[in-house]
């Protein structure tokens, strides 16, 4: 170790020595595509229709496995079968004798609602949480409310989408039906003249249904961000009614019977669209009105913006 | 003249007793401001009254001229933020949830699918864009969160605390994006760390914070150390800083000694710094540490604090 140090090198304090390969500038990365935004937007009032749009895709699984599409198709599928099965009935008995009338008709437009009641309510069970429940639970809906649309328009948006999905269940099998009914018939042009007027009430039967489900079945999902207890919620709620409801009816309360079962008010009334039946009108219509609008209340209370 | 980007006057922050911001005023207008604070000193609790998303008890903020109580709809279109926590729909791609973002806050379908895609290779995410975001790791979601807030090209993007959760080459990586969004996309920046470091490489300007009360307020450069001070080099050892003074000292760079292992150069131009490691080179002394020697942007910052 020398005390005193040897003189400074050649090139002391001179430029940094040059590598090779970097005297010549290297690949750089320019993005120039990327910059503000200047084009047109839309307009406020499209939000509610793009999120109902995605949230309708979420909800089928759209980029999932076919496990989370397999139960709410499956569902579908169940509800087609009354209404497909007549069809073939009907298919081959009206081959095995051709131009007669059918001596009954086996499954009424009035009586489907009803008989895939189960389904309904299991429908609304599956899809509504489906809807909002992840949006709760991976605070999405933070996000949404500071920079993507406004409280209001989301419940909008997620009651399109919620009503969109119900009108599935209710619409889809028994237009089938209905379609499947003037296809096979021995003249086509006779059977849509005689069942054209069918076809705006199974559209409003459908809307009632779906109406009802769709409102209760978010606003029960938006209590709570988790599906499970969501879906248990909903199940629960109906069920009980309809117990509710039974208890009612052995005492002798009938109306109050049918005011208060969740299954029976929106399937009878939209029953009534088709044919006179025996049931308290104004009670039901009053437990319907009330169901919705207490739930679209809920639901406008639930979502706000949050700090 | 322009209205500054940000203006906070008087502004009170109550949760419930607790004081979260006490009569804090500052005015933002730096292509890229730094908040800075401890847990708990009111980072985020600013940036969501700035976004309007909760109501000051007492003052008045304006936002682009407008005021940020009122503005929510003009907030939600042109403004991005990404939240400190997790915030996106885990059951949705990547990809999915920018677009929908995007479209929801008013670009059409076309120009959002494509800018969606730019800003998730900007953010280095287009290899995962279309895996499931419940597959990410934390790194992923923050780009993916990063992405989102910049999809719609804002005119001021909120980034909370937006190191959070990364390893030391993914945050190095997110600052330098955010450093990118800021120069070479003209977005403004408002991004928020108790870290220093992460500031002083992203930002222009710095708001410092501590229990809800305004700190400092100050552009980087008034605070940083220039070279004017000198910088100051660690060595190994107390021979090794003794022969690196002396040689340079002889080289004709004025260099003296420094605490146990340092030698400061006063002039601290970048001729005296090739000369430093020209010597370190030629004798084999290893640099551990190179500096400005007037002390650090943390004593800035902590004299500007205390005054
Ligand atoms: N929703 C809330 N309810 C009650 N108190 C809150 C709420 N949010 C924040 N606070 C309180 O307000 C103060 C400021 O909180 P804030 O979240 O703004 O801090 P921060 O600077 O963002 O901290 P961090 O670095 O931890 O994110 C804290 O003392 C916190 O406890
Ligand atoms: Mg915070």
């Amino acid at each position: 170790m020398s005390t005193s140090p040897p003189p400074p090198p050649p090139g002391f304090g001179g430029p940094p020595p040059q590598d090779p390969a970097s005297a010549t500038p290297r690949a750089q990365v320019h993005d120039v595509r990327f910059a503000g935004y200047t084009g047109e937007r839309t307009p406020t009032w499209t939000a509610p229709l793009t999120l109902a749009w995605w949230s309708l895709l979420r909800a089928f699984g759209r980029r999932r496995g076919w496990t989370s599409k397999f139960v709410p198709f499956a569902l579908l599928g169940l509800a087609l079968i009354p209404g497909v099965g007549v069809l073939t009935v009907r298919a081959l008995l009206s081959s095995e004798f051709p131009g007669q009338e059918l001596p009954i008709e086996l499954l009424p437009y009035s009586a489907y609602l009803g008989m895939i009641g189960t389904l309904i309510v299991l429908w609304a069970a599956v899809v509504t949480p489906e809807l909002v429940c992840p949006d709760i639970q991976a605070r999405v809906t933070s996000l949404y409310f500071a920079t993507a649309i406004s409280p209001g328009r989301y419940v909008l948006g997620k009651w399109l989408a919620s009503m969109a999905a119900m009108l599935g269940m209710t619409l889809v099998p028994v237009v089938v039906l209905w379609l499947g009914n003037v296809m096979f018939a021995d003249s086509i042009p006779d059977a849509l003249a005689d069942d054209a007027a069918n076809l705006p009430r199974i559209v409003g039967a459908g809307v009632i249904v779906a109406a009802f489900f769709s409102t209760l079945g978010l606003a029960v999902a938006a209590v709570t961000g988790r599906r499970a207890y969501a879906i248990g919620a909903f199940v629960g709620l109906t069920l009980g009614s309809v117990v509710l409801a039974g208890v009612f009816d052995s005492t002798g309360h009938e109306t109050l019977a049918f005011a208060l079962s969740l299954v029976a008010i929106p399937t009878l009334l939209a029953q009534r669209l088709f044919e006179d039946n025996d049931i308290p009108v104004v009670a039901m219509c009053v437990s319907y009105a009330v169901v919705i609008v207490v739930s679209l209340i809920a639901l406008r209370a639930r979502f706000r913006v949050q700090p | 003249m322009a209205p500054p980007l940000i203006q906070v006057d008087d502004v009170v922050v109550k949760y419930g007793n607790h004081l979260a911001l006490d009569r804090v005023s500052v005015t933002v207008d730096a292509p890229a401001t730094g908040l800075l604070g401890a847990n708990g000193a009111g980072k985020s609790t600013l940036m969501k009254a700035i976004l309007g998303l909760l109501t000051p008890t007492q003052g008045r903020i304006s936002i682009m001229g407008h005021d940020a109580a009122k503005a929510a709809d003009l907030v939600r279109r042109r403004v991005g933020y990404m939240p400190e926590h997790d915030c996106l729909p885990p059951t949705m791609t990547a990809a999915d949830t920018v677009v929908h973002l995007a479209q929801l806050r008013g670009l059409p379908r076309r120009d959002a699918v494509r800018r969606a895609s730019e800003a998730l290779f900007t953010v280095g995410l287009e290899e995962e864009r279309s895996r499931l975001i419940e597959g990410y790791s934390q790194g992923m979601k923050q780009r993916a969160k990063l992405a989102q807030s910049i999809v719609h090209g804002p005119d001021v993007v909120f980034l909370d605390e937006p190191t959070t959760g990364l390893d030391p080459a993914g945050r190095g990586e997110m600052l330098a994006l955010i450093r990118r969004i800021s120069h070479d996309l003209g977005i403004h920046v408002i991004v928020s760390s108790h870290i220093l470091d992460d500031i002083r490489r992203t930002c222009d300007g710095v708001v410092v914070l501590r229990d809800g009360r305004l700190a400092a307020a100050e552009a980087l450069e008034t605070l940083a150390p220039t070279s004017a001070q000198g910088m100051r080099a660690e060595v190994g050892s107390s021979e090794a800083a003794d022969r690196l003074a002396t040689a340079l000292t002889q080289g004709g760079f004025p260099a003296h000694r420094d605490g146990e292992h340092g030698v400061v150069m006063p002039d601290g131009s970048d001729r005296s710094l090739d000369a430093l490691r020209d010597a370190a080179a030629h004798y084999g002394i290893a640099l551990r540490k190179l500096a400005p020697a007037g002390g650090t942007l943390e004593d800035a910052l902590v004299t500007a604090m205390t005054e």
